[in-house]
């Protein structure tokens, strides 16, 4: 609306960095809200479904993709798919509103702000709270003596992190030209809930048949939770976690240019 | 002023009901599949681990042991949110009870009918579940038709003391207080996973990003699956 008749340019990036005080803000007023969903209840599971029910489950590497036990087999999943989950949250509801309800974007597409300084600016929004999180999780199943080696632990983080970024980003652009939120709870059902099912988190793939582990290799989550585990339980295969980040990386590339081009077709017209 | 009977003030809620959800069909479709996709991750993917699985002196597969439990969560799926979220919205947004309260409805009407369609919704989803269950060959015995009431019966509790509850509820917040109660529920039910009474609600995960989300108007709150939200494996096998 307003963005093409802003007279002021703003430099490169700045457009970005000005926007840090307007998401310190919101998250200040709403990290309460974030806590039991973000770390309390991950922990839960990770006892029941790692500790409680990986006690029926023999710990045998070769089943378990190179884990010594289900605990050490599920924590890098887990931790992968929380990283989507986080992404995926804050990219659905939050951008509706953004848009439709409060119109933030609105508002701040009146001032010199272009559509892909919003874009960029959400998603380093995201990205914090990525990093929070996963670091968070991390430390917290620290005490349980899963990561073998130092370097694997960071590395997973990144991929942690990677992966929930390419969400991020794909969401964002699924988001904006998303007419009503109806279609969220579809979204949720039908893509979210089935990626953290059969993703890989859980099981391994081969357990889905050949066809369905290659179905399986397809979805964006399973290269975040391979990685992931790959590094954490350290049997790491350098050209697959070459593979993993090239898809990881172009889809968050993708996913930011869909974004832009809907939300200017939305907003800006 | 009795106008209404108490069953054609209740129908007449569950006819309301019936209506709005007409718009969101495929929200009322896709609840159903949610344990039917635990069943086959939970239940076969990583039942393939697990050699053995001994149940009251039995050895069973895990999936025949998990997949009564889940027949339990597809009820929940239906009822608690129902009870929570949608009631919550339309008490505090909509303000549809007051509309209602000021036609001859009673406090006590709204509450049988919101409770019988809650009902009714997730008895649909057990009854196709139990389905599923039949041919994937989990179910053993013809008794496996019993296991319908008992699970409306844990499902008309649950949304009874759940609706309750929302009546209380000032803001979204408050719904991650359900989350923490209901999570040492779902704990203490997987350590005693060897007994078949043990039994947990499934619950929301409620992020304040909710708060923003004015969601759940005509449809059911969207199923966040974070890990958070504890799903019912539970060992309910009646």
């Amino acid at each position: 609306m307003a963005a093409t008749s802003a007279t002021p340019t703003l430099a490169r990036g700045e457009g970005v960095t000005r926007q840090f005080d307007y998401w310190w803000t919101v998250y200040k007023r709403t990290w309460k809200g974030s806590v039991i969903s973000s770390f309390v209840s991950p922990i839960f599971y990770v006892l029941a479904m790692g500790v409680l029910l990986g006690g029926f489950i023999d710990g045998d590497p070769e089943q378990l993709e190179g884990a010594t036990s289900y605990l050490a087999f599920i924590v890098p999943g887990l931790v992968a798919a929380h990283a989507m989950q986080t992404a995926v949250g804050e990219m659905t509801y939050p951008v509706m509103g953004m848009i439709k309800w409060q119109r933030v974007y609105d508002s701040m597409l009146a001032t010199p702000l272009r559509v892909r300084d919003l874009v960029g600016a959400h998603l380093l929004f995201v990205l914090f709270r990525l990093l929070v999180t996963c670091a968070v999780f991390m430390l917290v199943v620290a005490p349980f003596g899963l990561f073998e080696t130092w370097w694997g632990v960071a590395l997973a983080y990144l991929g942690q992190v990677l992966v929930g970024m390419a969400f991020a980003a794909l969401t964002f652009a699924f988001s904006v030209r998303l007419k009503s939120e109806a279609g969220f709870g579809v979204f949720f059902r039908l893509v979210v809930f089935p990626l953290f099912l059969f993703s890989g988190a859980f099981f391994p793939i081969a357990n889905l048949g050949d066809f369905g582990a290659w179905v399986a290799r397809l979805t964006p989550l399973w290269h975040g939770v391979n990685l992931s585990r790959m590094f954490l339980v350290d049997n790491v295969d350098w050209s697959l976690a070459a593979v993993n980040v090239a898809v990881l990386v172009s889809l968050a590339v993708v996913g930011y240019l869909f974004a832009v081009t809907g939300l200017t077709k939305r907003l800006v017209r | 002023m009795a106008i209404l009977t108490p069953v054609q003030a209740t129908s007449l809620l569950v006819q309301r009901n019936y209506i709005t959800y007409k718009a969101s069909w495929k929200l009322f479709l896709t609840g159903f599949l949610e344990p039917v996709f635990y069943l086959l991750s939970i239940g076969i993917g990583v039942g393939a681990l697990i050699d053995t699985f001994e149940f009251n002196g039995q050895v069973i597969p895990y999936a025949e042991f998990v997949a009564p439990g889940m027949l339990a969560a597809s009820a929940f799926n239906g009822a608690l949110i129902d009870s929570t979220y949608n009631v919550f919205f339309k008490l505090k947004y909509d303000k549809l009870y007051d509309q209602m309260l000021a036609t001859p409805l009673s406090t006590s009407d709204i509450a049988r009918g919101e409770i019988a369609w809650g009902q009714l919704r997730g008895g649909t989803y057990s009854a196709a579940f139990l389905l599923v269950m039949l041919a994937m060959d989990l179910i053993s015995s013809w008794w496996a038709v019993l296991a319908l009431p008992a699970v409306l019966l844990i499902g008309f509790a649950f949304s009874a003391v759940c609706m309750a509850l929302t009546t209380w509820m000032k803001s979204w917040q408050d719904f991650d207080k359900i989350t923490l109660a209901q999570l040492p529920l779902f704990l203490s039910r997987l350590r005693s996973s060897r007994s078949p009474r043990s039994r947990a609600g499934c619950s929301g995960s409620s992020s304040a990003r909710r708060s923003t989300a004015v969601s759940c108007s005509a449809g059911s709150s969207p199923p966040a699956p974070s890990p958070g939200r504890a799903r019912c494996r539970s060992a309910t096998s009646s």
